[in-house]
């Protein structure tokens, strides 16, 4: 397939009009990605010499992969309004009032830390969908929630998830997990401390970054060190997981210091917002079994092999046969997104939510139609993001398959040339900012980023730790995870302002982490 | 103006965007299913009205 600069601009158009209509116009995530589909299929068929069997492929590639993510979606929103409406949400955001009075350092703990932990044992979208609604309900924005969150846990999704990006990427490179993990450790610790940083400083403008500082560096050190450890020690899998849980205990400890349990002078007087169980007293464990239930299941499910073995014997598969543009894009044959019906972190949410609800029944947190406000609020929230979630992907599909994502890519690895080191983490981000998943982006970059970094003699694994490194921070920007954490935050529709901060801060982060790569490059050379 | 009784004439924005919702479910593997029978005619026809659903769905505020 040749390249050419009009080409280039072309295979853009769907991705600037999304941004344009969502930045600009503050659409939200269903229309501007109803827009950007219809741009994508005219472009597609126009100028990149796509078919009917190729349009029909990527619709159902994409579909698939919308019920992967839809799955979690919709059972970690049931879980959330189960939690909510027994009133535990409310609890739990007053028990963490109690532990620090410093609005910043919550911020941190629930945005930074217990995202990032979250991530380390759930999937797709459970942080920023269980955890903008507990900022919330501390009394932070909900736009500031949202982002916190989008921003807070970028760093640990390559091996979050048990490590599916980062075994994505062993699988799609060939290259053995031990030689790839130091430098995407390296680079992910160092993305670890930035995230935080930005954090504080979309909260109050860096105002409290002094008096925050100890913090970040003492839990950061505490989850960088950890995860770079175990990745290092061929135990990525839970390297985010054993990250955010010693992040967790150091943050206990930290806000333990009287230093940080006083409230500074600007934080705003915030109160928890109360709901209909205001007056219940739940105990604090009471309040938060129906996530430590949820980490109990995932434990079992994803660490004792014969349990996950059995969980994910019923799989959902499609085989997909090997299409051709006229413009010479191959697509190989192969299976599309498989889902495990019973294993797939929805389901785990599921068992989680099916278990809290007769825990809360029992204890009389629950009257005995709860069921009926928990559907209706679940549907009435799940709704309009599963339409903004289903017509970007859909796009994002078009635009892999018929090679307009490729063209991209390839256009941006020509333009660059020695400083492509530079760009190398960008190349991640779009491709998260498409499918709004860093194991997607890696399967669809890493051959061609490991192509260029053979071509130009680069490290191999500093490129591809560049590139997925570039996907954690991606999934930040991208408009089906932000249309997750506005479901559940009360934004539905409002996601363009939501974007609108991630996507500075994103794009500075990507920056940073493309100029060390590229001062990375001069020192290190190829050596596999 | 009095209104009908029994006869709903408008449906709610919410049941329209369920209808959406399971249209843009059910036409892909319509689509799929179409094409892997050799109905290129019938996999089009469900492509245009995918693409028809999806301009409800551009002109909904």
């Amino acid at each position: 397939m040749e390249l050419s600069p009009l080409l280039f601009i072309t295979a853009l158009i769907p991705i600037l009009l999304v941004l344009v209509l969502m930045i600009g116009f503050h659409w939200g995530g269903a229309r501007a990605g109803a827009a950007g589909w219809t741009s994508a299929i005219l472009i597609s068929t126009l100028f990149f010499g796509t078919d009917l069997e190729i349009l029909v492929y990527s619709q159902v590639k994409g579909l698939l992969l919308t019920l992967y993510v839809l799955y979690i979606v919709w059972m970690g929103l049931i879980l959330y309004m189960i939690a909510q409406e027994s009133g535990a949400i409310a609890q739990i955001g007053r028990a963490l009032t109690r532990m620090t009075e410093n609005k910043t350092l919550q911020l941190l703990i629930l945005g930074w830390v217990f995202s990032s932990f979250l991530q380390g044992i759930a999937g797709y979208g459970v942080p920023i969908a269980i955890v903008s609604p507990l900022l919330i309900a501390l009394g932070f924005s909900p736009v500031l929630s949202v982002s916190a969150v989008a921003i807070g846990h970028a760093w640990s999704v390559n091996f979050g998830s048990i490590a599916a990006s980062f075994n994505a990427m062993i699988g799609v490179s060939g290259i053995d997990g031990p030689t790839l993990a130091p430098w995407s450790a390296i680079l992910l610790g160092i993305t670890c401390f930035i995230t935080a940083i930005s954090v504080v400083f979309i909260y109050d403008k860096g105002k409290s970054f002094i008096r925050v500082l100890p913090a970040i560096l003492f839990v950061g050190s505490v989850m960088v060190a950890t995860q770079y450890f175990l990745a290092i020690q061929g135990m990525w899998n839970i390297a985010a997981f054993g990250a955010g849980s010693l992040g967790l205990i150091a943050s206990v400890i930290i806000s333990r210091l009287p230093f940080y349990r006083s409230r500074i002078d600007h934080d705003k007087q915030t109160t928890v917002k109360p709901t209909k169980s205001e007056k219940q007293d739940i105990p604090f464990l009471l309040a938060f079994s129906p996530y430590i239930i949820l980490i109990i299941i995932v434990i079992i499910a994803e660490l004792i092999p014969p349990v996950h073995e059995i969980l994910n014997k019923v799989k959902i598969n499609i085989v997909f046969p090997e299409t051709q543009t006229s413009m010479g894009w191959l697509n190989k044959a192969g299976k599309g997104q498989s889902i495990s019906v019973f294993g797939h972190s929805g389901a785990l949410a599921l068992y989680a939510s099916g278990i809290t609800y007769l825990l809360f029944r029992k204890k009389g947190l629950l009257n005995p139609k709860a069921y009926r406000t928990i559907l209706s609020k679940t549907v009435s929230t799940g709704l309009k993001s599963s339409l903004g979630i289903i017509t970007m992907v859909g796009m994002a599909m078009i635009m892999e398959q018929s090679g307009m994502t490729n063209t991209i890519a390839t256009g941006l690895g020509s333009v660059t040339g020695r400083f492509f080191p530079f760009f190398s983490p960008f190349i991640g981000v779009l491709g998260s900012f498409m499918t709004g998943s860093n194991t997607n982006s890696n399967v669809v970059f890493v051959p061609l980023q490991k192509q260029i970094a053979e071509l130009l003699n680069l490290s191999i694994p500093l490129i591809l730790a560049a590139q997925t490194t570039g996907g954690s921070i991606g999934g930040m920007l991208a408009p089906a995870r932000i249309i997750v954490g506005c479901s559940t935050a009360g934004l539905t529709g409002q996601e363009g302002r939501v974007l609108s901060t991630t996507i500075k801060v994103g794009l500075i982060i990507a920056t940073i982490i493309g100029v060390l790569t590229y001062i990375f490059s001069l020192v290190v050379k190829n050596n596999l | 103006m009095k209104k009908k009784q029994g006869v709903p004439t408008r449906i709610s924005k919410r049941q329209l965007e369920m209808v959406i919702f399971i249209a843009l479910l059910v036409l892909p593997f319509a689509m799929y299913l179409a094409l892997n029978r050799s109905y290129d005619f019938l996999a089009l026809f469900f492509l245009l009205t995918m693409l028809l659903v999806m301009q409800m769905l551009l002109v909904m505020k």
